[in-house]
């Protein structure tokens, strides 16, 4: 299986953070609150369309808002592989940093 | 309840991304940014948000583009994505030279600034087809007049084409008109035309909302329904909705509003018309005769017929009409001319001779920076070389020295469009207001595709020229450290080459701009006939319902007069219907009572005058013979009397004695006006060409009186409160007559030059910059030598050569290149030059003069340029120069 990239880890867990209303707008929004980093929507949406690819998550067509001239929302959802994925990664990350005392310990 | 208006995200970006977005991804990500937009503005100000939203539009396009799956293509080492590496890399060694870095973009921002403006005003003026519907088969019918040339049409003679003609699917007319708008608290004179019922339905214009004129309302006394422009139904009537079925007073009578047309219509026939109503003539009307040739007629020309067809049958159809009215028409024959080619005419050699001039712009500094950058890459050769031997491909060395040039290409290119939006507005402030389709000149889509077109091309020669060379050297060299040191012969020639290239385009600029100057000069220098100082006029009016007849409108003139002649300061005053220069001709074919001719088309045509007050005291005409206008023939019912200028009175009766000879005028009240005097020669409708025929009568003796004229005002002092105070005096006898075009006599002559006052500007401006781009590149190149050449002037000053030896040596390098650059210019500008042709007055395109003082300034320039390199070379310590 492949390794998550950090942007693919990112927007990821910033899709399972936001929930069911996640588009693009709320998952920049949580990875800058989150993660203080400023990522542009068209790197958001390029990693999400490499994860829809992969079969990581998967998205549906909403509805049109007046607010955006009109123009239909993309809703992402992250499937059980896209899940397994993320805890592997994770898993990774922590055996990676166990036994550290340098405060690298997940908590 | 109202909204308040929402904050729009930049037009440009929000194109940008509807137009290259893959289509899968494009709502999505589009209605992000709009909504982040949103957002944005009201957190962070409509500034910050414009600018965010560019970033994110841009990394979007980058990303989602429909050129993004090339970015992945990979053919032979030379990719796309190693062109990333290679610009990412080129921006890295451009940081290192940041000098020749700035030089460059400079330079070609410069002249792509330039460029910009321009290509955004030709663009629609001669390229762009116009906004009907199929331009390509409207064309202006004209008729043949007595000098061959084309001529308005009558009535008349419409119907008949209209009866007859097969190949032109319709055929409508159009006849000036200006109307007063006459609002109580805003009276406002308006331009427009009347036209025939299916003027809009030829050109292919549907009414925006309501309806178009019908069939019906083209006729005597049903013409009080008008069509409004989007623009004056914006300005005047707040983009009222229901201003369909509304009546709005002109000239103090009821009209009613039945339509408005779409914002992209724009009239090319009648320029700046703002209202239209019907033309509503019948062929029993005295002025809808064959000869009152005052219509311009403008048809479709049907599908699938060849505009060379359609004339043939017009050319048929006007051989009939003369042989069955042989005493209606001047001459047989008509023309079918394109309508954009036609309406273009007068300002198409102009618009292309300024298009030439920034194209060579543009070249110089196309040559200079790629002068720089072969200076530049013989420095580089050691850096080549390793990259060589190193594996690099030829098609690896030009791929990086292209993604350079797009470096530097783009740089430039962005702060050039930057600076084309900035002049453009100054360039077409100075159009002649004449001029067609000015609204449509904007810095575009198009603009921006051409404009980034010319900057790809910049960065191909920037890049491949040098390449050439440097991937020669670098593989000729074989061993790294001899790089340096493989003979430069080849690229000292190329480099001496493109400088002369360069002097020469330059040399020709100059010329032109020299010529133009002269024109100008000369033409402002011409005798205009009148004495232009200290006159103010002004365009007044005595219309509406207080003004039902003539003697209505002559006693408002007369009031007018009295109560300006009162005005401290004003010396003498008058009416005109015209005055000379000011755009407007208002030509009659004046027969002599002892000539008489058998076609009265054929009698010669002058412009006419009818005065009210001391016209020719006011103008200062000169007086040649006879006496002037007075007070008494104004009141004189039975005796009609006229003045006529000299070359009238020499063309109808040579240089026999004219005093008291009769003329006939048509439509003057009598049958015979008898000539009192004769006034020299006035231009009127320029200062380069103008017959000087004219006649000058009272207006009481013309058939009617007009309701517009324009009043002249000779002052004596401050002559801009003078023409405020003579501006409320002619208020004061009637406030609801609007009072326009206030000017003084001296800006009227000057407006009617603004064409080449505008070549004159541009040129003048293209030819500095010629002159100081040539003046860098021959600098750029005497540098480069004497630096490449450090040693060897080292050793010739260890070996006693004197610092004017050295100071001799860089001259005379410099000064031959000059010298040949100046030789080529001008032979080419002898040939060149003739382009600018209409555009000359007075002065031939081989002036001495001109081609002298162009060839001296370019040498003192050059001259210049040459000091800074030769005195390092005098600086160089042999000691330090042979040690290295």
């Amino acid at each position: 299986m492949d390794t998550l990239g950090d942007l693919e880890q990112l927007v990821l867990l910033a899709v399972l953070q936001v929930g069911s209303d996640a588009y693009g707008i709320p998952v920049q929004t949580e990875i800058r609150r989150r993660a203080h980093r400023d990522l542009t929507l068209g790197t958001i949406y390029k990693t999400l369309a490499r994860l829809e690819a992969k079969g990581l998550v998967t998205s549906r067509v909403g509805e049109p808002t007046a607010e955006r001239g009109g123009r239909a929302k993309r809703y992402y959802v992250v499937t059980a592989a896209g899940r397994r994925a993320l805890r592997h990664s994770l898993a990774a990350i922590q055996r990676m940093a166990a036994g550290l005392d340098v405060g690298l310990e997940t908590p | 309840m109202t909204h308040p208006p929402r904050p729009e995200p930049p037009r440009l970006a929000l194109r940008l991304l509807e137009r290259v977005l893959d289509p899968a991804a494009r709502d999505a990500i589009v209605g992000d940014l709009v909504e982040r937009f949103q957002h944005d503005v009201s957190e962070r100000g409509d500034g910050a948000a414009r600018r965010h939203f560019w970033w994110e539009a841009l990394v979007a396009v980058r990303y989602f583009g429909a050129m993004s799956a090339l970015f992945s293509t990979n053919t032979q080492g030379v990719s796309v994505s190693s062109f990333f590496a290679d610009m990412r890399y080129g921006l890295r060694t451009l940081r290192r030279a940041p000098a020749f870095a700035l030089l460059c973009v400079i330079t070609l921002a410069l002249a792509i600034g330039p460029t910009t403006a321009i290509v955004s005003v030709v663009d629609p003026l001669l390229v762009r087809p116009l906004p009907y519907d199929h331009p390509d088969r409207l064309a202006f019918v004209w008729e043949r007049d007595a000098d061959g040339g084309p001529v308005t049409t009558g009535y008349a003679t419409l119907l008949d084409l209209r009866a007859s003609v097969t190949s032109l699917s319709s055929i409508a007319a159009t006849s000036f008109w200006t109307t007063t708008l006459s609002d109580p608290t805003a009276p406002e004179k308006l331009e427009g035309a009347s036209v025939t019922w299916n003027y809009f339905r030829t050109l292919g214009v549907r009414p925006a909302i309501g309806r178009d004129f019908t069939a019906d309302e083209d006729q005597p006394g049903k013409t009080h329904v008008v069509l409004l422009t989007h623009a004056l139904w914006e300005r005047r009537f707040a983009s009222d909705s229901s201003i369909v079925g509304r009546t709005i007073p002109l000239d103090g009578r009821p009209s009613t509003v039945i339509g408005v047309l779409p914002a992209s219509f724009d009239d090319v026939v009648r320029v700046g018309s703002q209202i239209f109503k019907p033309l509503g003539y019948a062929v029993t009307q005295p002025w809808a005769c064959r000869s009152c040739r005052h219509l311009m007629a403008v048809a479709r020309i049907r599908d699938g017929i060849s505009r060379e067809r359609a004339l043939d049958e017009l050319n048929r159809i006007s051989a009939r009409l003369v042989r069955d009215h042989p005493t209606e028409y001047p001459a047989a024959g008509m023309y079918l001319d394109p309508i954009q080619r036609d309406v273009m005419k007068r300002a198409r050699p102009a618009l292309l001779a300024i298009l030439g001039a920034v194209s060579l712009v543009l070249l110089i500094a196309i040559v200079n920076v790629v002068n720089l950058q072969l200076a530049r890459a013989v420095r580089r050769d050691d850096e080549f070389a390793v990259r060589v031997a190193l594996g690099a491909g030829a098609g690896r060395l030009t791929q990086q020295l292209i993604a350079e040039g797009l470096v530097l290409s783009l740089a430039g290119g962005v702060l050039g469009i930057a600076l084309g939006r900035a002049t453009l507005p100054m360039i077409v402030a100075r159009l002649p207001h004449t001029l067609p389709r000015i609204d449509a000149i904007a810095l575009d889509w198009r603009v921006l595709v051409i404009v980034m077109a010319i900057v790809a091309a910049i960065a191909l020669i920037v890049g491949v020229l040098p390449a050439r060379g440097a991937r020669r050297r670098a593989i000729a060299a074989g061993s790294l450290r001899g790089a340096g040191r493989v003979s430069a012969a080849g690229h000292h020639r190329t480099r001496a080459t493109l400088v002369v290239a360069e002097v020469s385009l330059a040399l020709l600029l100059l010329v032109s701009a020299g010529l133009l100057a002269g024109s100008l000069t000369r033409l402002l220098a011409v005798d205009p006939g009148f004495d232009p100082s200290d006159l103010v006029t002004m365009q007044i009016e005595a219309s509406g319902p207080s003004y039902p007849h003539d003697a209505d409108v002559l006693r408002h003139r007369h009031r007018v007069l009295d109560a300006v002649r009162a005005i401290a300061g004003v010396t003498d005053v008058a009416i005109s219907t015209e005055i000379p220069l000011a755009g407007k001709i208002d030509r009659y074919g004046i027969t002599a009572e002892d000539r008489p001719i058998a076609n009265p088309e054929l009698a010669p045509y002058a412009q006419g005058y009818r005065v009210v007050g001391d016209y020719v005291r006011t103008m200062r005409l000169h007086l040649v013979a006879g006496r002037d206008l007075t007070d008494a023939d104004e009141r004189d019912t039975v005796n009609a009397v006229a003045l006529i200028s000299a070359s009238l009175a020499k063309t109808l009766w040579g240089s026999e004695q004219v005093i008291g000879k009769r003329v006939h005028i048509p439509n003057a009240r009598r049958q015979w006006s008898t000539v009192v005097g004769v006034v020299a020669d006035v231009h009127h409708n320029s200062l380069d060409e103008d017959d000087g025929r004219a006649v000058y009568l009272p207006e009481s003796g013309w058939g009617w009186a007009s309701s517009d004229a324009v009043l002249v005002a000779r002052t004596r002092g401050n002559a801009a409160a003078i023409a405020r105070a003579i501006r409320a005096a002619v208020a004061s006898i009637d406030p609801s007559q609007p009072i326009t075009d206030i000017r003084a006599m001296d800006a009227v002559v000057s407006s009617s030059t603004a064409q080449r006052q505008l070549a004159l500007t541009l040129f003048a401006a293209f030819a500095l910059l010629a002159l100081l781009l040539s003046a860098a590149g021959i600098y750029g190149i005497l540098a480069g030598s004497v630096a490449e050449r450090t040693r060897e002037i080292g050793l010739r000053s260890a070996l006693g050569a004197t610092p004017a030896n050295l100071l001799r040596m860089v001259l005379s390098r410099g000064m031959a290149l000059t010298g040949l650059g100046i030789v080529i210019g001008l032979a080419g500008s002898v040939g060149a030059t003739r382009y600018l042709g209409t555009l000359l007055y007075g002065i031939g395109a081989t002036d001495p003069w001109v081609l002298g003082g162009a060839a001296l300034t370019l040498l003192a320039i050059a001259a210049l340029a040459c000091v800074i390199p030769a005195r390092r070379a005098i600086g160089i310590d042999p000691m330090v120069a042979l040690r290295e």
